[in-house]
């Protein structure tokens, strides 16, 4: 992706992706008060109501509408054209998405399944019509680059994951007779996860570390080798049902995973300029967690057998769960949101100043728009959250801590609603 | 002869670049001009100098390394008899 030729003018109204980014936080409290007032053990399974409810939360409520929000904001910039119908295109799809996961989450956490067929439609009718209105828009006029590499395959995962979803959960609904593919769910949850999030997040980063932490590139090879293993190992455990292959598609892709974050880590540590920079810690905190969910993964394939206790055994994927989501990819959401919304909030203020010098001399420094220290009690409060979700999952079966835990959570969830511009700041400016 | 303010902001990280170069100009009087010195391409930046009225000039060499001159457009003449255009 290169950024010459980027074009400002096409830039989209500020609610388009804002609507997106203020809504994302309130699924993850939505999530936190699910498994806080679920009546069942969450833990206790990684299929339980209240977890795949929690999960389906954040991985469609939060990562897809951030995601989806940064994409209607993204395209138009570096394709040159505005979205046609842009802002009856983003209410669409904003209000499809979350009235799909609402649907799809109340039929998870309330085991009725029925809903099922109503979330489905909905929800492949939020992605449709985005691919519809960008998807064309950004094959056709986006040239290659490393980083469009390595997203095009995260496309391609994220349709096969909601392929398979719109499958399993048609299947829940009881509209498809029982699926041939026995392992459905499992292979759903890997296209989605080192699939659609860890080859999306590594497409961004081709990009985004290098320009907004100053520190040299990733070698081309190694940035189009990476993305090309993890397709092909998911290929493998989705296609070929033998045991050698699958060991080592599952080798194959924790190794990938594990070469990934050591090296970015290490580019990290190359920054020019060594000032505190919160989005670099939210960066080092997602991939240890990618690190330590690729070791653990690794050792539960190869030695989970030996695990003699079976509730250790229904623990071990619900704690890679927990770092790859909220760990790895929730970390570098919100690591990332503290550089796009001061970003996109000066543009606006910018452009609502644009008739007066007096105004535009007196906008806010970028830097000001989300407080330094603001940033870091987001940080702290997002790594105590991970600790005690960890701690909840370990201890799942402890109800006094589980609340405990819960009361923790609620807080760091609402916090990305704070980074958001002050709005005591925004008027006096426009 | 005008009066050049230098920012070299190659190293950098976003937004410290923009920050900087935005109070500079804020400040910039006729007869005063900002080179500035990137590792990429400003965008936004000239956004805000057309709303500040002023002028800007490019020059990316072959590292990638980019040059920007930020002026009042009055002071073109004069820059371009001081080689700085």
């Amino acid at each position: 992706m290169r950024m010459k030729g980027l074009s400002l003018e096409t830039i989209p109204p500020i609610h388009i992706p804002f609507r997106f980014f203020n809504t994302a936080p309130w699924m993850g409290v939505l999530a936190a008060l699910v498994l806080l007032f679920g009546t069942g053990q969450p833990y206790g399974s990684q299929w339980s109501p209240e977890l795949l409810a929690a999960t389906h939360l954040l991985t469609l409520g939060f990562m897809a509408m951030v995601m989806l929000g940064a994409m209607f904001q993204l395209v138009p910039v570096i394709s040159g054209r505005t979205i046609p119908g842009g802002t009856v295109v983003a209410t669409l799809v904003h209000m499809l998405l979350l009235i799909g996961v609402l649907l799809l989450v109340a039929g998870f956490y309330w085991q009725a399944y029925w809903l099922f067929a109503w979330a489905l439609p909905v929800l492949l009718g939020a992605f449709a019509v985005f691919l519809l209105a960008l998807g064309s828009l950004l094959l056709r006029r986006i040239g290659g680059g490393d980083a469009i590499y390595s997203i095009r395959f995260a496309a391609l995962s994220l349709l096969i994951t909601i392929g398979l979803g719109a499958l399993r959960s048609a299947n829940y609904a009881g509209l498809l007779e029982p699926l041939t593919l026995a392992n459905i769910a499992n292979i759903h949850l890997a296209w989605g996860l080192a699939g659609w999030v860890l080859l999306l997040v590594m497409g961004a980063s081709y990009q985004v570390i290098p320009m907004f932490h100053v520190t040299p590139s990733y070698p081309s090879l190694l940035a189009r080798a990476l993305p090309t293993v993890v397709l092909l190992s998911l290929l493998l455990l989705t296609l070929i049902d033998h045991t050698v292959v699958q060991a080592l598609a599952v080798v194959a892709l924790c190794t990938t995973a594990i070469v990934y974050a050591v090296y970015t880590i290490r580019l990290l540590n190359q920054r020019k300029r060594k000032i505190p920079d919160i989005t670099a810690r939210f960066w080092r905190l997602s991939l240890t967690c990618l690190m330590v969910s690729a070791l653990l993964l690794l050792g539960f394939y190869f030695a989970g057998h030996l695990l003699s206790s079976v509730e250790l055994q229904q623990m071990a994927p619900i704690i890679i769960g927990i770092l790859m989501i909220y760990g790895f990819a929730g970390s570098v959401i919100m690591g990332m949101l503290q550089k796009i919304v001061p970003f996109l909030s000066y543009l606006h203020l910018q452009r609502r100043c644009m008739s007066s010098f007096e105004l535009l001399k007196t906008l806010p420094h970028m830097g000001e728009i989300i407080p330094e220290s603001r940033s870091r009690w987001q940080f702290r409060l997002h790594w105590s959250v991970l600790l005690v979700l960890l701690a909840a999952a370990i201890t799942g079966f402890l109800p006094s801590l589980r609340h405990c835990c819960w009361r923790q959570i609620l807080p760091g969830w609402a916090s990305p609603w704070p980074v958001l511009p002050a709005s005591t700041t925004v008027p006096l400016h426009v | 002869m005008l009066i050049e303010t230098t920012l070299d902001a190659r190293d950098m990280a976003p937004p410290e670049p923009f920050d900087r170069a935005t109070a500079i100009l804020r400040q910039l009087q006729p007869g005063q001009y900002l080179r500035m010195l990137h590792r990429r391409v400003p965008y936004p930046l000239f956004e805000f100098c057309r709303g500040m009225s002023l002028a800007y000039r490019v020059n990316e060499d072959a590292a990638a390394n980019c040059e920007i001159i930020i002026y009042f457009p009055a002071d073109e003449r004069t820059l371009r008899q001081e080689r700085v255009l």
